[in-house]
């Protein structure tokens, strides 16, 4: 679904929009916005306290920058954004800018300069990691966290019914079970003036999947089971793309594993049956001083905190099971801990997308900053917005994907099947899209698309049915008519 | 741990445990002063203090403390219980969660009811027999059985529920603003004590903080339980912030770490160091001492006043036949005392009694403040969504909106709920301390003036001298708010109010008439859906205020009948008793000198049994006393 044309469409009307507004006070809005579109897809991660988002951030960008812990640890909104050079700068509520100084010390430690948290809108942190290059991530404190203004903050940045409109692109949300804090927190995340609660830009993580099955062996089993159960709810297909069941902690570990941290597991998975039995039972029991074994209690200790109790079974397990190397052990734990599905969903809905959400973003936060204006010329650009959003068929498809998802289209459960792969799934090839194997030939793809349009345009002709589905068959229509277009295109080139 | 069918319940609880010993001991202690006391009230023909006696045993026999076990979702409840009972009966499972509350007590057999209530007739139940094993197709979410099921009520034979502990274990609450929080209030309100579980994973979140705060205003005796220490190295840190937080909000509940794996370990190999680690012995010792030693004491004082109450009775009595014999020349004066004492107990009886005016109006007055209070919460309810969609377009909030609504309404009617429970409890002490006051008055006229059996012991909050009162069966608010389920059928209603007739890609068609007809054709759109949302919102608020009130307004009506019930009881005794004294005075004057004697003289000998009574009923008191704070064995099972 990526299409230059239709970024180009938004760049015009954005270019236009600034031409007409230079000398007065949207000027300033307007180039912001413009310049957005050139900057990587911003992309929050969200959830509740202590959700793992720090964690995961971690876990994304390979190296442990965001500081995790015990009690609450992310107070400040942080931006995380690919640069030539490290450099933090803090944003306070009142002021201007200031750079601040930072040590790293494990995590990021970070000097406030004497700002009380309150009055801090936000960080960013400067960074020289490419997986930064593709996106840039935004730490967030948690909600129903304690100090409820803190929060307040992430709601708001969540929310598109604030000043800034939703600063974000696109939103990770982390869930632990399914609650109402959370679907709340999800529901907050609209856009207005696009498109009702969509499921496009917003990915849901079933986070601590370790926990859920209390760090038993065959706890991720049981996570994927709960997160494909929660993907299916109503309420949760409305509000996100999917659900996917993640171990944070052990995705971190994977990205920044020591060739020490390494040496002391393989010392304790040498150990007999029995004994590795017996520090496995509680983290009590690993943890304690115990003489007579390889590796000193404060090793083990922090081998718990880096990898949790499930963590180091699957380590444990792992490494007595074969010899492997630090390697070897990395790209399992990395397999195990979900992460590479949720690579593979940010690529595919996220990066592959791009351009439409950041268009998206940046048309949703021009209305809402001229919302409710009357002037002249506030009505004129409003009028070429509805023109750009009317014409273009790319967010035609984004809201009637939402609107499926949501249910408030009645079609069949097969037309629903159809329609979710020919419009959720991205990417320049059109096989995924029409359910067809890699192999198929030209014209068993032709006929399959005019076999399709015959079918909808039926479907659009009788007079029994409903309004919203004739319009839905409409935008079918067209999104097959494009694909035929591009297929006759390449069998001629 | 993750075994969902019930096996076999009964629990390997072999070694009958401290607390029912104790109970047993206590009813040994008790009985032979009973008897006695029985039997002078038969030889006074008073058959309402045989009754009231009985009654007094029956409670010491059987005394119920009820445990309510509440916390989050998936925090651990069942998988608690179980291991504290050392069974399988909860069904544990990383999905499916518990879905409807389940009372379990003593019973001689394992045996399972589900109680089912139609929706429309609350207030009758019908109960129908479960097997044991089928329980977790019954009590979890994943359910289809769950319509019209209240609860389900388990009985085993366990030690320890023997000696009255009834445990129940409550579905998740999911945040205070929830329906389901009410009903979860509603249990609390009940209980003598209420465990509040968290998981070790990370320290107490606001809506856990909100949920306790307003759980200690209904039951003052909360413990903390924090669980899964097996799988979290940091759970004392977790502790020590949770300890803080609570210090902050001026709470000071015990916060406790176990690990239910742990303890189940512990009773499969019998392994007492595993078992001291899983920390379950030192909660139930904190049960012990903290609750049940704690309700048996209550019940020893209250056994000891119903005691010596029904004695004093008695004694007046004879005391009046005695001080007529011993000096007729002051009959006149005699009969005249006791005639005052006698208006006063009919006044005590009547409709214009201090309680009863205290009782009513203080019924009328709290009414009218809840009433208040509610209207007051909805009004604000109202403007700030009034002004929500004023600022916003509804067809497009609507479902934000919606959920907005919900929870503030829950959350305002669960503040009520609390308001509501905590006055009524004021109310209720303040008319008891009334009635005693003018009882001892009363009994003081009728002659009777000897000094109170003191019952040393623990002291108690909030119980001054009214811990019979709490015994009585007095429970305020079971079952008082039956409307729960409204909130979810009326959100429903609300909620596809406007998706229904609305067409969410119909924007981009009306561009082809012209930009800007489409503005104005927008605004009329508009107005008219603000005035379509105002509406909507006001009828919901309209309809849950009713139902709420209404139950409000039946609870307080029970409450009154209830207090007014049990007082006028008493009163109706005191009144028998200074009849008695009177008419057993003017026998006796009218009677010639001999049968003044002779009836004197037997009068005597009773007046020293009683009083030997009373002294038996001291050294009781105090062995007694002795028995419930002995201390637990140590290390009881899985030795």
């Amino acid at each position: 679904m990526t299409s230059p044309t239709l970024v180009d469409r938004v760049r015009a009307f954005l270019a236009d929009a600034e031409r007409m507004s230079s000398g007065t006070s949207d000027e300033t809005a307007i180039r912001a916005i413009r310049a957005r579109l050139n900057e990587p897809l911003r992309v929050a991660i969200a959830g509740r306290v202590k959700a793992g988002k720090s964690t995961l951030l971690n876990a994304m960008v390979g190296e442990r920058i965001a500081s995790t812990g015990v009690g609450e640890c992310t107070r400040v909104l942080t931006w995380y954004r690919a640069a030539e050079a490290c450099q933090v700068t803090l944003y306070p509520d009142h002021g201007p800018p200031e750079h601040v100084p930072f040590a790293r010390n494990g995590s990021l430690q970070i000097d406030l300069a004497g700002y009380p948290v309150e009055e801090i809108r936000s960080l960013v942190v400067d960074w020289p990691s490419a997986h930064l290059r593709a996106m840039t991530l935004i730490d967030t404190p948690g909600l129903a966290s304690l100090s409820a203004h803190l929060s307040a903050r992430t709601s708001r940045l969540l929310s598109s019914g604030s000043n800034e409109g939703a600063e974000a692109d696109a939103v990770i949300y982390l869930m632990r079970h399914l609650h109402a804090a959370d679907a709340r927190a999800l529901e907050a995340f609209q856009d207005r003036e696009i498109a009702n609660p969509t499921a496009i830009n917003a990915l849901g993580v079933l986070a601590r999947a370790d926990e859920i099955g209390v760090a038993r062996l065959d706890a991720m089993d049981s996570a994927r089971r709960i997160a494909a159960h929660y993907s299916a709810n109503p309420s949760i297909r409305r509000l996100c793309q999917t659900v996917v069941p993640v171990c944070g902690l052990l995705a971190e570990a994977a990205a920044t594993l020591r060739e020490s941290e390494y040496r002391s597991l393989a010392a304790l998975a040498a150990m007999s049956e029995a004994q590795v039995t017996d520090l496995l039972v509680s983290v009590h029991h690993f943890a304690r001083d115990k003489q007579a074994l390889p590796v000193p209690a404060s090793a083990r200790i922090t081998l718990l905190e880096r990898l949790g109790m499930y963590g180091v079974r699957v380590c444990l397990e792992f490494l007595r099971r074969r010899t492997a190397t630090a390697g070897n052990l990395a790209d399992y734990l990395r397999e195990q801990s979900g992460i590479l599905d949720l690579q593979a969903l940010i690529r595919s809905q996220f990066e592959l997308r791009s351009d439409v959400l950041k268009a998206r973003s940046a048309l949703s936060a021009l209305a809402l900053h001229l919302q409710g204006r009357s002037d002249n010329q506030s009505r004129t650009i409003l009028g070429g917005l509805e023109r750009v959003l009317g014409q273009s068929h790319e967010f035609q498809e984004l809201r009637l994907y939402a609107a499926l998802r949501a249910g408030w289209v009645q079609v069949t459960e097969d037309e629903l099947a159809e329609l979710e792969v020919l419009l959720g799934t991205t990417g320049n090839d059109l096989l995924p899209r029409l359910e067809l194997p890699v192999d198929a030939p030209a014209t068993l793809v032709r006929d399959t698309i005019i076999r399709r349009v015959e079918y909808w345009q039926r479907r659009a002709e009788n007079p029994l049915t409903t309004r919203q589905v004739v319009d839905a068959a409409r935008i079918v229509i067209r999104s097959y008519e494009g694909l035929l277009v591009s297929c006759l295109v390449a069998t001629d080139s | 741990m993750t075994d969902q069918t019930a096996a076999s319940a009964a629990a390997p609880n072999a070694v009958p445990s401290a607390a029912e010993a104790v109970q047993s001991r206590l009813v040994g202690q008790f009985a032979d002063v009973l008897s006695h006391c029985t039997a002078v009230a038969k030889a006074q023909n008073r058959d309402d203090l045989i009754a009231r006696l009985n009654v007094t045993a029956g409670r010491l026999a059987q005394p119920s403390v009820r445990v309510v076990v509440v916390g989050e979702f998936k925090k651990g409840k069942s998988a608690f219980i179980n291991a504290l009972l050392g069974t399988r009966l909860c069904p544990v499972d990383d999905h499916v969660a518990t879905a409807v509350p389940t009372v379990i007590s003593y019973g001689a057999e394992p045996a399972a009811v589900a109680v089912r209530a139609d929706p429309a007739t609350p207030s009758e139940e019908h109960r129908q027999n479960l097997s044991v094993e089928d329980l977790a197709s019954h009590v979890t979410d994943q359910s289809t059985l769950l319509d019209g099921l209240h609860r389900i009520e388990v009985f085993l034979p366990d030690a320890w529920l023997k000696s009255g502990l009834v445990l129940v274990d409550t579905p998740g609450v999911g945040g205070l603003e929830t329906a389901a929080a009410v009903e979860t209030l509603n249990m609390v309100a009940g209980a003598h004590c209420v465990i509040f579980i968290s998981d070790a994973s990370q320290e107490f979140t606001a809506p856990e903080v909100d949920f306790l705060v307003a759980a200690s205003q209904l039951c003052p005796n909360i413990i903390c339980v924090l669980t899964k220490t097996d799988i979290f190295p940091h759970h004392q840190d977790v502790r020590a912030m949770d300890e803080r937080h609570l210090v902050e909000r001026k709470l000071a509940f015990p916060v406790i770490p176990v690990s239910c794996m742990l303890r189940d370990r512990a009773w499969q190999t019998r392994d007492i160091d595993l078992n001291a680690l899983s920390g379950f012995p030192g909660l139930k010792t904190l049960l012990i001492t903290g609750v049940l030693q704690r309700a048996l004491h209550l019940t020893v004082q209250a056994t000891v006043r119903e005691v010596t109450n029904v004695l004093d009775q008695c004694m007046a009595t004879l005391t009046a036949t005695v001080a007529a014999a011993a000096d007729p020349a002051a009959a006149a004066r005699l009969l005249a005392e006791l005639k005052t004492a006698q208006e006063h107990a009919a006044m005590l009886r009547s409709n214009s009694a201090r309680w009863q005016v205290v009782l009513n109006d203080g019924v009328a007055d709290l009414t009218a403040d809840v009433d208040f209070d509610l209207r007051s919460r909805f009004r604000s309810i109202g403007q700030e969504a009034d002004e929500a969609i004023e600022q916003s377009e509804p067809s497009r909030m609507w479902p934000e909106f919606c959920s907005w609504l919900e929870r503030r309404a829950g959350h305002d009617v669960t503040d009520n709920y609390s308001l509501l429970a905590s006055r009524a409890n004021a109310l209720a002490l303040q008319v008891a301390e009334l009635f005693a006051g003018d009882e001892a008055e009363i009994t003081h006229e009728v002659g009777v003036s000897l000094p109170e059996v003191s019952v040393r012991g623990i002291s108690t909050p909030g119980t001054p001298k009214v811990g019979d009162l709490i015994h009585s069966g007095f429970s305020l608010f079971r079952g008082a708010y039956s409307n729960m389920e409204m909130f979810s059928t009326l959100g429903n209603m609300l909620k596809w109010h406007f998706l229904g007739g609305l067409n969410p890609l119909s924007v981009g068609l009306g561009l082809l008439v012209g930009s800007r007809s489409i503005h104005d054709e927008r605004k009329r759109q508009l107005e008219s859906e603000r005035q379509q949302a105002k509406a909507a919102h006001r009828k919901y608020t309209d309809e849950v205020q009713f139902r709420v009130s209404h139950d409000s307004r039946e609870a307080l009506k029970a409450v009154q009948r209830q207090l007014r019930d049990s007082f006028t009881a008493r009163a109706e005794q005191l009144a028998r008793t200074t009849t008695a004294a009177v008419t057993n005075a003017q026998a006796t004057l009218n009677s010639d000198s001999a049968s003044r004697k002779a009836s004197a003289a037997a009068a005597q000998e009773w007046l020293k049994h009683i009083a030997a009574l009373r002294v038996r009923l001291q050294a009781v008191a105090d062995q007694a006393q002795r028995t419930v704070a002995a201390p637990a064995p140590p290390a009881e099972e899985p030795a």
